[in-house]
């Protein structure tokens, strides 16, 4: 049995930075639970995939883990922490374990590069200091070291993503959640993508990606776990996309 | 918390809500204004009480030649003396003066104002005593009974009864600057939390990257806050020149003649000040109660 803090089960050391244990989750209008019983281990410096058809419940694994909405059932747990018994009040100390990547990149459109990625920095209190060596740095890594003066409309798609991706990892989060990252690039763009967020799984962040993009899981070779209905039907390491389809 | 970052979407957010933002300084500034508009009312009636209060007497005043139902004649020299004699023995007062015709005419030679003093006589004043007692409100009733059926006797008022009249006067403005100040106070209230909550709906996405990357409850919502407060000091702080404009409107303009004289108190800068600090105060609070009920209420952040 795992140690535990308090008797409360705040706090579990389960070896794996992700941890959802017989998860179900049932939203107020839905009809069917979005996830039932889904139990997933992903180990710190992993590289997932969760795939699966839309409304496969992808995107209610992610909102789980960031405690955007609360387990109807069951435990989830990241860095040995119980999410669901987390107070409101540690919920950003939570958050800032977490970078998060979207399709829509949601950058804020009225800010360079460069202030999107300070952004997040700035909101958690870090100081000018720590702001201005730590996001010339992340730029840097993601490729866009001369652009970090251009607004985002002055980007590409994949650069908009990349500064996404640079405003997720400027804090060196524990995991990077991305919910269909590549979904609005092209082929050549996505591989690109792909290829960075493989160099941040290198530092020993934990991956976890929702896609769609069979190209870029077969591609990769890495561990897929594919929902379907809300259960999981396969978690294969190094799996490919196309097995049940 | 880096103030200069907050300042600054601060400024953004109120800029970006212009016309909104000078609707919402323009009401809480008209609320405010009637608030302290009856803060200082109610100072005016205070130092109005404080002024009187010491010198209120009762007029007993004396049948005249004229007949009426209490005065079948002109009092007597004998019942002005056991009268007399009687306030004087009476516990209950303290002062009894005896002030005749002549002596009230010549206190009063303005009575109908400066043009008219020609058109009165002496003999248009009654006769009265002026009786001072140890507590005006609650020995009145019992001393006006006892004394309204002595002979010679043909009515007793307190002048805490003239007072009354224009006290109400004031009261009344006090009370319906306070009932209007509540009023539109709900509309600014109001119209706060429409503001915040199109503002925080303007700026979800930055919200939500706020909330994503870890930023505090309390870092979402410090901009909506700070900027519902600072509204509410334009608003206050424009109370100032407004209620020592209407100050002067009133006490000095309207009753100029009265103050000059010295009949009603005058209000200084400091008792503006202090009305304009007060209400201020309610609309800062106000501001931020609102915005946080409502951050909390219908925004998530």
């Amino acid at each position: 049995m795992a140690p535990q803090r308090r008797g409360q089960e705040r706090w579990v050391n389960f070896g794996a930075v992700i941890r959802l244990d017989h998860v179900t989750k049932v939203y107020p209008a839905g009809s069917r639970p979005a996830i039932e019983d889904v139990t997933i281990d992903i180990a710190k410096g992993e590289f997932v995939f969760l795939i699966g058809q839309s409304g496969s419940g992808k995107s209610t694994v992610l909102r789980l883990l960031l405690r955007e909405e609360l387990a109807s059932r069951g435990k989830v747990f990241v860095d040995g922490r119980n999410v669901g018994r987390l107070r409101m009040r540690r919920i950003p100390e939570l958050r800032r374990k977490i970078g998060c990547v979207f399709q829509d990149f949601r950058l804020l459109p009225k800010k360079t590069a460069y202030d999107n990625v300070a952004f997040a920095l700035e909101v958690i209190n870090k100081s000018q200091r720590t702001i201005r060596r730590a996001v010339p740095e992340v730029l840097d890594l993601v490729g866009l070291d001369g652009k970090a003066r251009r607004m985002p409309h002055e980007l590409s798609g994949g650069e908009q993503q990349r500064v996404a991706i640079a405003r997720a990892f400027v804090n060196r989060p524990l995991v990077l959640l991305a919910d269909e990252p590549t979904g609005n690039l092209d082929p050549d763009t996505s591989q690109g993508i792909m290829s960075l967020l493989e160099r941040i799984n290198r530092t020993g962040t934990t991956v976890l990606m929702a896609t769609h993009d069979n190209n870029i899981v077969d591609a990769m070779r890495r561990r897929v776990i594919e929902l379907d209905g809300g259960h999981i039907v396969r978690d294969q390491s190094r799996g490919v996309y196309g097995v049940t389809r | 918390m880096r103030a200069s970052f907050v300042m600054s979407g601060v400024g953004q957010g109120l800029r970006r809500n212009v016309l909104m933002s000078i609707a919402l300084i323009m009401i809480t500034f008209v609320s405010l204004y009637f608030l302290g508009g009856s803060l200082l009312t109610s100072k005016e009636i205070d130092k109005f009480r404080q002024k009187y209060e010491d010198k209120l007497n009762v007029s007993i005043y004396l049948c005249g030649p004229t007949k009426n139902d209490t005065c079948k004649r002109p009092f007597t020299a004998a019942q002005k003396q056991q009268l007399q004699a009687r306030l004087s023995s009476d516990p209950r007062i303290t002062n009894v003066k005896f002030l005749s015709q002549q002596e009230i005419f010549k206190n009063n030679p303005d009575y109908l104002g400066p043009k008219n003093s020609d058109l009165l006589s002496p003999s248009d004043f009654p006769n009265e005593f002026v009786v001072k007692l140890k507590d005006l409100k609650k020995d009145y009733t019992a001393v006006a009974t006892r004394y309204a059926t002595a002979p010679g006797v043909e009515a007793i008022q307190s002048q805490d009864e003239s007072l009354k009249t224009i006290l109400g006067i004031f009261d009344s403005s006090r009370v319906g600057a306070l009932v209007f100040a509540l009023v539109v106070l709900i509309a600014a209230v109001l119209l706060m939390a429409i503001t915040i909550q199109v503002a925080a709906a303007q700026r979800r996405n930055e919200t939500n990257i706020m909330r994503l990357v870890g930023a505090s409850r309390w870092m979402t919502q410090i901009p909506f806050v700070l900027e519902a407060m600072i509204t509410a000091v334009i608003g206050g702080v424009l109370t100032v020149p407004a209620l020592w404009f209407s100050k002067t409107y009133v006490l000095n303009g309207i009753f100029g003649h009265s103050v000059s004289h010295g009949v009603l108190p005058d209000l200084s800068v400091n008792d503006v000040l202090v009305a304009s600090g007060e209400s201020a105060a309610v609309g800062i609070v106000l501001a931020i109660v609102t915005a946080y009920v409502t951050l909390r209420a219908y925004v998530r952040l």
